[in-house]
Parts: structure tokens; C-alpha cells; sequence
């Protein structure tokens, strides 16, 4: 199975890479697949992925989001030259992305930001960011605070000092 | 506190999230999402903070409708998001003993920022949201005005004397300061915000090049300037003396304003050096060439003549925009009155006594300067093709929104701004004599829809009809923190 799916990205990918979750699971990857991440593309470059590349910040259930979207998008570059391959690419990302998107609640989409931000890649740190921005769009701090299970830390006097200064935007 | 979500390892995790991606975060939000995310706990307060100082922009944030109403009184301002139908009224303190917003006319926006007139004429640059403005030159400093003493003037006294150098023999007009921003101003479009106030460098960047009487000629200036400066028509310029431009569009990528006039000839200009050098880049229509106006073979005179609009659009074309306008009567009793009220001298002799009025008077119905409306009927898209040297009509923005008015036009991705409508264009009223002579009258605010040619007016429920009856009149601005 693995060996089947090696075999059909191995053309494009050339070498495998295992990346290891923080609590051991192995993932086998070509290398265009990781090389989205800007932390392993360094590490390939600086040939220090012989051995596995060790993930000790990243869960085995998040890292198995992080290789699914970099799997879906690795054949982005790939596809440039192939204008038909390319546009159902397009669509099939766009419906990938938005369905991956809409199921991140908390905790995992925090998780997810925070491992976005770790390997560095940078459409998926950006499509989770605006996914938390628009869980933020239109609502109240209380509402926020909520949505976020945040503990309200101000005093009375600093909360109201902060709405002051801006008072016109907490009128409902 | 009740912690409220289900295990103690999650309630603590968003706000542990690292200040620089919640940064990120706040990049995406629209200002008044921004201003109340910074109130929820001192964790986001710190990176609302770290986001202001570092005076990072809101590219989310759609135009809003800056207006005015007797709501909420002569110093605040109402602020209309179309894209999410929300309200707020926003205190505008206008510093410089100006008075409140009610006692200002806005004739440009930019970046946030508006062009306001003070009572007397001066003008200003005033961000609404953050009270921060920034001074421009006095009138008395435009090439052809003179402030003068009026002795026949029973309120003050202070006058401008206007020269009109058309002709040989030059002709003065005597206007009394408080006139003057009434017939003064076509409109005011600006390079971008004075945004860089604080860091210096930028602040040169921020052009506010004016459209103005006698003949719609031009004049600019910086924040800070002594004077404004004139720029002259002939042969230092190439621009004629009869110069009735009607708007203008900056070009960020070449830092070049680019001016129409009446004709559809469009000049270049570039004000960065000492002095202005313009630039024809594309031909006046032939004279004998009648403008294809579709609808409207019955109009008067007056609307003959679309209001014109250069815009930008966001892959660097230039667009002619046309709107089509017609003077409608909105009498709609048997009464005799009519043909006296929809008399012109009537309408300046009211004029005054309307506008002092109107705060004491909450029935606008009742103050109405005259029963006449300022209706688009068309409005039509031209692409300017340069090298062929020809105007294309098209059918269609596709994925864009126009918005049109005093502000500075703009024409912006519906991609990017999900809550716009595709192929419309938002309007305001920006005619010089309905805006200042029937300030009373009905302002007409929409959408246009640009396949229907049909304006859908904002504000279905009651409490938001048309709050946005009062002077001055109401703006589209994008709304910014810088």
C-alpha cells in the first residue's frame, strides 16, 4: 500500500522522506511533498533527513492533517505545465481546503496553526488564521471569549478602560 | 470565572497562542472585529497593542458610508458597513475649533482619511476613527483667491476675492468665506492617507490634488505645505485654460495622477519634483462625437453631460466610468406650488435659512429646499485602450464593485470582500449643486446594479432608512487605524 503510493509520486518527488510525529507515528513522504514545509525544504537542503525528520512539537493526528494537505497540494507545481490537469486540480484543492477548513473547531485548529507555524508553511498557516478571524468576525469580546473558551483576566477598571478608548465599536 | 469548555488543557490554549500569530490573525479582520478582539484578554490586548504599534494595515476591511444624522447629533458620525450591514455612530472631534462633524464638508477620502472644509472655506485632511488629522494649506494661499475684508458683510467679514483668468480682461468675484466651500469644490482625491506622520520618511507620499473653481482647474499640496500650488495651464504644462476636468485617479505602481476631462482626454501628472509636469496621454473625442447615453434621449441639459470617473482597477487598468443623471420632481401632491419651488433663485434664497435650521429641525420632509432629486439613470464602463487609442465599452465588472462619490474611486475584488456584491457599483451623491444648494434634499445611496442598471437603496428595515439625510454628505471611506 505505502510501497503503491510511493511508487505513484515517486516521479515527481524522487527521494522518500519519514517524518515522525511527537508521539512516533512515521509518515513516509517524497520529498515535494515535504519540501512545502520551509523547515524540512531547509533540512533537505542541509541533508540532515537521513534518519527521519523528528517532529517533537507535532501530533500524530495533526501531522496526519499537515501530510494530507501537503499531499493534496504538492501536485501544484507538478501540474503548472499541464493547463487542463491543472484547472481540476484547482477545483479539487479549492473543495479540499474549504471542506478541511470548515471542519477545524478548537482544539485541533489551534493545534493545526501552531504546527503550520512550526514547519512553515504558509498557505496553511494562512487559510487556519483567517479561519480563526472569521470565528471572530461580528462577535462581542463576550461572544469571543466563548467562542474561544478564554477566561476573562481583565479587572473591572481595565476592561473599561480598554472599551473606552474605542467605545464606539462595543455599542450593540 | 467558570471556565466554560470541557477540559482544563483547552480552556487555556488560545490565549496562549504566540503573539506574532495572532498578529497574523488580526491582519484578517475588519477594524471593528479588531477593536473588540483587543478587549478580551490581556494576552490578545498585548498583541492588539504590538498591532498598532506597528501600524499594520487592515487590507480586509470593505468601504464603509461615513454620514451624518440627526441621531447622533452634530458631533458624531454615523459609519454604514454595506458588506455587513452594520451601524455605528463614531465621535468625530475635529480639533482647530472647526466646530463638530455637522459643521464640515467632506469632499475627498482615502486610506481612511477625509478631505474636510471647515466653515471658512480651509481645508483638512481627518481620519474619523482615530480623531487624527492633519492641516493643509489656508485657502488664502490658492493661486487665484485673495482674502479680503467685505465691510458689507454683516457676518465677519472675512471674503475671498476669486479671479477668473479665462479671458483677456481677468474678472473678480467677491464670495464670504462662509460661501466659499459651498461653490468651491468639484472634489478632492489623494495619493493615500498621511499615514507616515509619525515615521517622517512617507509623509511626502500623501498629495491631495484638488479639483476646483473657477473652471474645475487643479491644484495640489502636501500635509505641512506653506501654499497650495496651482497647476497653470499653457505651455508649461500642455494643460488647456479652459480645463474642466472632472476627476481625477492616482496610480500607485507609477505615482502618477491621472486627470479626464470632459472630452475623455486624460493627462498625466507627475507632482513629485518642484514643479508640475502633466503629460496628454490619451485624446480628446472629436467634438462632433455625441455621447451613446442609452436611456435617456429626454433629459435636460444638464445631464447631457455624464459626472465622469477615472478608476484603477486592481490589475492596473484604467476605467472611464459615465453616470448618467437626471433631475426627477419628487412632489408627489396636486399643490400648486411647484413650478414656484422648483424655481432656482427660490432655491438659494431657502437655502440658508434650511441649513441653520436643520438641527432644531428633525422633519426633513418639511425643510426640503426644493422637491427635486438628482436620479442616476445610466452609468456606463468604458476600459481605456491605450494603444488603440479608444475607449471599450463593457458590459460588465465580472468580479468587482465600483464605489463612487467624493471619494477617491475605487474598484475592488468581490473575491477579496465576500460581503460586496459582484458587478455593482456603490454610489453616494457627489454633484456640487444638489450636494450644497439642496442640502435638505434626499441623497441618493445604493447599489447599482450594473447588468440591471437598477439602484437598490440600502436600508430595508425602518430604524435604517435613509438615516443619512443630513449635511454634510456622506462618504465612502475605508476605514483605517492608520
Amino acid at each position: 500500500m505505502a510501497a503503491a503510493a510511493a511508487e505513484a509520486t515517486t516521479d515527481g518527488g524522487g527521494k522518500m522522506i519519514i517524518l515522525i510525529s511527537a508521539d512516533g507515528k512515521r509518515f513516509e513522504v517524497t520529498e515535494a511533498v515535504a519540501s512545502q514545509s520551509q523547515l524540512i525544504s531547509n533540512m533537505i537542503e542541509d541533508d540532515c533527513t537521513e534518519n527521519g525528520v523528528r517532529l517533537p512539537n507535532v501530533d500524530g493526528d495533526i501531522l496526519t492533517m499537515v501530510v494530507d494537505y501537503c499531499n493534496m497540494h504538492a501536485g501544484d507545481a507538478a501540474a503548472a505545465g499541464d493547463t487542463m490537469k491543472a484547472s481540476s486540480t484547482e477545483e479539487e484543492l479549492k473543495k479540499f481546503d474549504a471542506e478541511l477548513v470548515q471542519a477545524l473547531e478548537n482544539p485541533v485548529l489551534f493545534k493545526l496553526i501552531l504546527a503550520a507555524n512550526f514547519l512553515n508553511i504558509k498557505s496553511l498557516l494562512d487559510m487556519t488564521c483567517q479561519r480563526v478571524a472569521d470565528m471572530m468576525s461580528g462577535k462581542t469580546p463576550e461572544q469571543m471569549r466563548e467562542t474561544f473558551s478564554i477566561e476573562n483576566d481583565f479587572t473591572p477598571e481595565e476592561e473599561a478602560a480598554i472599551r473606552q478608548e474605542n467605545a464606539w465599536a462595543f455599542d450593540d | 470565572m467558570e471556565p466554560t469548555g470541557a477540559g482544563a488543557g483547552v480552556i487555556q490554549c488560545w490565549e496562549t497562542l504566540p503573539e506574532d500569530l495572532l498578529v497574523t490573525v488580526f491582519c484578517q479582520l475588519e477594524i471593528p472585529d479588531l477593536l473588540r478582539s483587543g478587549a478580551v484578554c490581556a494576552s490578545w490586548h498585548a498583541a492588539y497593542r504590538t498591532f498598532r504599534r506597528l501600524r499594520l494595515p487592515s487590507p480586509k476591511q470593505p468601504p464603509c458610508l461615513l454620514y451624518s444624522c440627526d441621531a447622533y447629533g452634530p458631533d458624531a458620525a454615523g459609519l454604514y458597513c454595506p458588506s455587513t450591514g452594520a451601524t455605528y455612530r463614531i465621535p468625530v472631534s475635529c480639533g482647530g475649533g472647526g466646530g463638530g462633524f455637522r459643521n464640515l464638508t467632506l469632499i475627498g477620502s482615502a486610506d481612511g482619511w477625509v478631505v474636510a472644509a471647515d466653515e471658512i472655506g480651509n481645508l483638512r485632511l481627518l481620519n474619523p476613527l482615530t480623531g487624527a488629522h492633519a492641516e493643509l494649506p489656508p485657502l488664502s494661499t490658492m493661486h487665484h483667491f485673495e482674502a479680503a475684508a467685505d465691510e458689507e458683510d454683516e457676518g465677519g467679514g472675512l471674503a475671498y476675492d476669486i479671479v477668473d483668468r479665462l479671458y483677456n480682461r481677468p474678472s473678480l468675484v467677491r464670495v464670504p468665506a462662509r460661501e466659499v466651500r459651498d461653490c468651491m469644490y468639484f472634489r478632492a482625491v489623494l495619493s493615500c492617507g498621511p499615514h507616515a506622520d509619525a515615521g517622517g520618511g512617507d509623509a511626502a507620499a500623501c498629495v491631495v490634488l484638488l479639483l476646483h473653481m473657477s473652471r474645475c482647474e487643479l491644484s495640489y499640496a502636501r500635509p505641512g505645505d506653506e501654499r497650495w500650488t496651482w497647476i497653470s495651464p499653457g505651455a508649461g504644462t500642455g494643460l488647456r485654460w479652459r480645463n474642466l476636468y472632472c476627476d481625477a485617479a492616482y496610480c500607485k505602481d507609477d505615482g502618477l495622477f491621472y486627470v479626464v476631462r470632459d472630452d475623455d482626454s486624460v493627462h498625466a501628472l507627475d507632482l513629485t519634483g518642484p514643479s508640475p509636469v502633466a503629460r496628454k496621454v490619451f485624446d480628446e473625442r472629436p467634438w462632433s462625437t455625441s455621447l451613446p447615453s442609452r436611456y435617456l434621449e429626454d433629459v435636460h441639459l444638464p445631464c447631457a453631460q455624464p459626472c465622469r470617473y477615472l478608476v484603477n482597477t486592481p490589475s492596473g487598468e484604467l476605467l472611464h466610468v459615465w453616470r448618467f443623471r437626471q433631475w426627477v420632481s419628487s412632489y408627489d401632491s396636486s399643490s400648486d406650488d411647484q413650478d414656484d419651488s422648483s424655481n432656482d433663485s427660490s432655491s438659494e434664497d431657502q437655502d440658508d435659512s434650511s441649513y441653520d435650521s436643520s438641527s432644531e429641525d428633525q422633519d426633513s420632509s418639511s425643510s426640503r429646499d426644493l422637491y427635486e432629486d438628482l436620479i442616476t439613470r445610466d452609468i456606463q464602463l468604458y476600459r481605456t485602450d491605450f494603444h488603440g487609442k479608444k475607449l471599450d465599452a463593457m458590459d460588465s465588472l465580472d468580479n468587482h464593485a465600483l464605489f463612487l462619490g467624493y471619494n477617491t474611486s475605487l474598484c475592488l475584488p468581490t473575491e477579496d470582500f465576500p460581503g460586496l456584491k459582484p458587478n455593482h457599483a456603490y454610489i453616494t451623491d457627489d454633484s456640487l449643486e444638489f450636494v450644497n444648494y439642496f442640502k435638505r434634499n434626499k441623497k441618493e445611496i445604493g447599489m447599482w446594479n450594473i447588468e440591471s442598471q437598477i439602484l437598490k437603496r440600502f436600508g430595508d428595515e425602518s430604524s435604517l432608512e435613509e438615516p443619512w439625510l443630513n449635511w454634510p454628505a456622506p462618504i465612502w471611506i475605508i476605514p483605517s487605524l492608520l
